[in-house]
């Protein structure tokens, strides 16, 4: 298993632009870890934050809560929160998961959901 | 009833039980093969599970214990070996024989039972069972239900992560079930400062279609039920009467849910929107609840349809009487055309020409198609010979392996049940006298393992089937001295390949020095060649000493309907089948004259005998001044047939002579003339046999 790497990225050219880069094994072990980083790098982001998840190898339903509910406190905070980079991974654990969908959550007001239109 | 049951289960049991043997001889090929190893299991489940719904319960339990063994294949418990697959192929007999014998009220040999299921005990690493008499006493599964689909609800409790358990694994085995929709609930999560990363919030919806009823949705919960919510509702099974496409109302399918009341519903229902929109624009239910009604109702549609295209593309199973009786119906229906066509013509009536032109069009195609529903692809009698050369070279000691080709190309069903002792014939001689022992092979520079390859094509109105293999090939002149010694031939006699090849036909000649149980009695080829006859076919052997043998047999397609030229002696018709005919030229009585009653034509140059049928039959009167030959082939040889006139070509629809006329010799059948009146076929082989016999 891939030890869990979290860093951030000040989005070199567009300004309000927070990335938050995740690389290797996102699991039950690291979700403290995950949790407490989203929360750091969505209070530093002025308007959005973007989670690069290219380089995640691994994943379970813990990381996956997680990123609705980064989702979720992004909207209370008046910010927006996406997905970029999507693996192999991702897209695998998410449809099994039976994340993906059509329609976003009751919270999702301005059409954001992170699992709209599959996760591809 | 009931026996109308026993009876489609014995079909079906028997054709899975040819599939069993098929799959197994890939799986000695090809051990890793999960699917093949699939397909043994499905067999023996299916046997087992409707073996116990009519009754066979000897069966059911026997199967029962096969299948346990086939189950560790599956689960990767144990390997494929050769004595596994040898074990089963007898397990495989046995419950034949089993099915056999049912009938009959035999259970089957209980020895033969236990020792099979000891062998697979054995190998699993278990005990062998105590007596085979409590074998069978096993209780039996439960027959599978039908298929249905199940809603189930799994709400994992808030620690099932800090557990070990994960539910993704239960998702992936629900899937393994059959086809599934999963949709996750995730309106319910807390933010980020509230959530506990470790704790679990989300809850699904599974859509589930299986055949493998719910007690199999239960097992898969089974480590996680005391923490877990699984609710498990069918919502619908797929019967003869579940004959509709159309599912539930959306409205409906939240209510069962419970997402909503009948009262919400019914004030959303009166109002003339889309549910879904409606029910959530007026804040009843949530966006998601409605997305997975839809997916629910997407789910059911797409299964019922796919069992109806099933359905509809489905084959049904005829009484091959049945059929037989239809091909019959069929052939007198192309004679009475015949007649009508005929007296539309004398009458000269252009309003019945039409009609009759119209009537011979229908029926042609009437004749084909009927013709086509009884022809069979020959490959299923292929995978029997596998067999029959698996356990065949074990016992010889050769090492064989049989390749095949052709396997679709499709023959009458009749032809193909009569080829097949022929086949057995002629494939035993190949392993038995063909190919050489795998230390001889070795020494004379051949791979230890001998070749025997089938192969089928079409080839006109005819199938030819060849039997290749790559063995010794046949020793000329061990043929020639045995036949010296039979008084076959004299010593001197010039003989080409294929006539001395074609002397091993001859009845009672083998020239094996020594009698196997395989062949070698000598009662095979000229059995064979009179099989291969009876048929309207031939036979022919081409071999180059020390490289092998090919056996091509010559089989038409079928056996109710054949092209042959009508020929008259006197007032008599007869039918000679037009694939022997050559040629046909004239005999002037100067010619008669010239060949001093030798019976011998000349024919550009050679000599080519023939046979007068006027003489032959008896038939009264005198020949015209110039008579007609017939030059047929007949296994290679040209003989010639003197008739008064060739009328022409003609469909013949055979009829058999009944039982009174079957000895007969040189008529092979009968058929109804255009007029009314009847014509034999003649039975060339034959006729040229017993002359050849009365000159000898």
């Amino acid at each position: 298993m891939d030890e869990l790497t979290l860093k951030r990225i000040k989005h070199p050219k567009k300004d309000g632009i927070e990335e938050l880069k995740v690389s290797g094994g996102l699991n039950i072990a690291e979700a403290a870890r995950f949790r407490e980083a989203l929360i750091d790098a969505l209070a530093a982001a002025p308007k959005t934050l973007q989670l690069n998840l290219n380089e995640v190898t691994e994943m379970d339903l813990t990381g996956l809560q997680l990123l609705c509910s980064a989702h979720h406190s992004a909207l209370s905070a008046g910010k927006s929160f996406k997905i970029v980079d999507q693996n192999e991974v991702y897209i695998r654990v998410a449809s099994e998961a039976g994340f993906e969908r059509h329609v976003g959550c009751p919270r999702d007001n301005n059409s954001s959901c992170i699992w709209v239109g599959g996760a591809h | 009833m009931i026996d109308v049951h026993r009876q489609a289960f014995k079909e079906e049991a028997y054709e899975l039980l040819s599939e069993l043997e098929s799959s197994l001889l890939e799986l000695e090929e090809r051990p890793e093969d999960e699917e093949l190893i699939g397909r043994v299991f499905r067999a023996m489940h299916t046997i087992k599970g409707s073996g116990a719904m009519f009754g066979f319960d000897d069966i059911a339990a026997f199967t029962h214990e096969v299948e346990t063994i086939f189950d560790m294949v599956r689960n990767g418990k144990l390997k494929v070996t050769k004595k596994l697959v040898n074990l089963t192929l007898q397990a495989r007999d046995l419950i034949k024989s089993m099915l056999d014998g049912s009938d009959l009220g035999n259970g089957g040999d209980l020895d033969a039972s236990f020792q099979i299921i000891s062998g697979l005990r054995e190998l699993a690493g278990e005990a062998p069972p105590e007596a085979p008499a409590e074998a069978s006493d096993e209780p039996v599964a439960v027959p599978v239900a039908s298929e249905a689909t199940y809603r189930i609800r799994f709400i994992p409790g808030h620690h099932l992560f800090t557990c070990g358990s994960n539910p993704l694994t239960l998702l992936a085995e629900l899937r393994d079930l059959g086809p599934c929709n999963v949709v996750a609930h995730t309106g319910g999560f807390p933010s980020l400062e509230e959530i506990d990363p470790e704790g679990c919030y989300v809850f699904w919806d599974i859509i589930l279609t299986t055949s493998r009823g719910e007690d199999s949705i239960k097992d898969v919960f089974i480590f996680v039920e005391d923490d877990c919510e699984v609710k498990i509702e069918k919502i619908a099974d797929y019967g003869p009467d579940a004959d509709n496409a159309d599912y539930k109302k959306l409205g409906e399918i939240l209510l069962e849910r419970g997402e909503i009341s009948r009262e919400e519903m019914d004030s959303v229902l009166g109002e003339q929107k889309r549910f879904g929109e409606l029910a959530v624009s007026k804040g009843i239910v949530e966006q998601q609840s409605v997305m997975s009604a839809l997916v629910e109702q997407q789910h059911v549609k797409e299964v019922r349809q796919a069992v109806q295209q099933a359905e509809s593309a489905s084959s049904i199973r005829v009484p091959a009487e049945r059929l037989d009786v239809l091909v019959n119906l069929v052939g007198e229906l192309v004679t009475v055309q015949a007649r009508l066509t005929q007296t539309a013509a004398s009458r000269g009536d252009a309003e019945l020409v039409a009609i009759a032109e119209e009537v011979e069009r229908l029926t042609g195609e009437l004749r084909d198609s009927a013709l086509n529903i009884r022809m069979l692809p020959i490959g299923s009698t292929f995978s029997k010979f596998k067999r029959l050369v698996r356990d065949l070279s074990s016992e010889l000691g050769k090492e064989i392996e049989m390749t095949t080709d052709g396997a679709e190309t499709e023959l009458d069903k009749t032809v193909i049940e009569k080829l097949n002792d022929p086949m057995v014939h002629l494939i035993r001689n190949s392993l038995d006298h063909g190919i050489e022992l795998p230390e001889v092979r070795q020494a004379a520079g051949k791979p230890r393992q001998g070749t025997v390859h089938l192969a089928a094509v079409h080839s006109g109105d005819s199938v030819l089937i060849t039997i290749t293999d790559d063995g010794a090939g046949l020793d000329k002149e061990a043929i020639r001295a045995k036949a010296v010694e039979k008084g076959l031939i004299t010593a001197t006699a010039e003989l080409t390949d294929k006539e001395l090849f074609n002397l091993i036909f001859a009845p009672g000649f083998s020239t094996a020095k020594k009698i196997s149980s395989v062949s070698g009695r000598g009662v095979g080829m000229d059995v064979v060649k009179k099989a291969i006859e009876a048929l309207r076919g031939s036979i022919d052997i081409t071999s180059v000493r020390g490289e092998g043998a090919t056996i091509t047999v010559r089989i038409p397609l079928t056996l109710a309907i054949i092209e042959s030229l009508l020929v008259k002696i006197g007032n008599d018709s007869f039918m000679i089948p037009l694939a022997m005919v050559d040629e046909c030229v004239e005999l002037t009585r100067e010619d008669v004259a010239r060949s001093h009653g030798r019976n011998l034509a000349h024919v550009r140059e050679t000599l080519v005998p023939y046979i007068p049928l006027r003489e032959r039959f008896r038939v009264a009167g005198n020949p015209p001044d110039i008579e007609q030959i017939v030059i047929t082939q007949v296994n290679g040889t040209r003989v010639g047939f003197v008739v008064d006139n060739v009328i022409g070509e003609h469909q013949t629809v055979i009829k058999s002579l009944g039982r009174a006329y079957k000895n007969v010799e040189g008529i092979s059948g009968a058929t109804i003339l255009g007029d009314g009146s009847v014509a034999l076929i003649l039975d060339v082989p034959q006729l040229v046999q017993s002359v050849e016999a009365e000159a000898a």
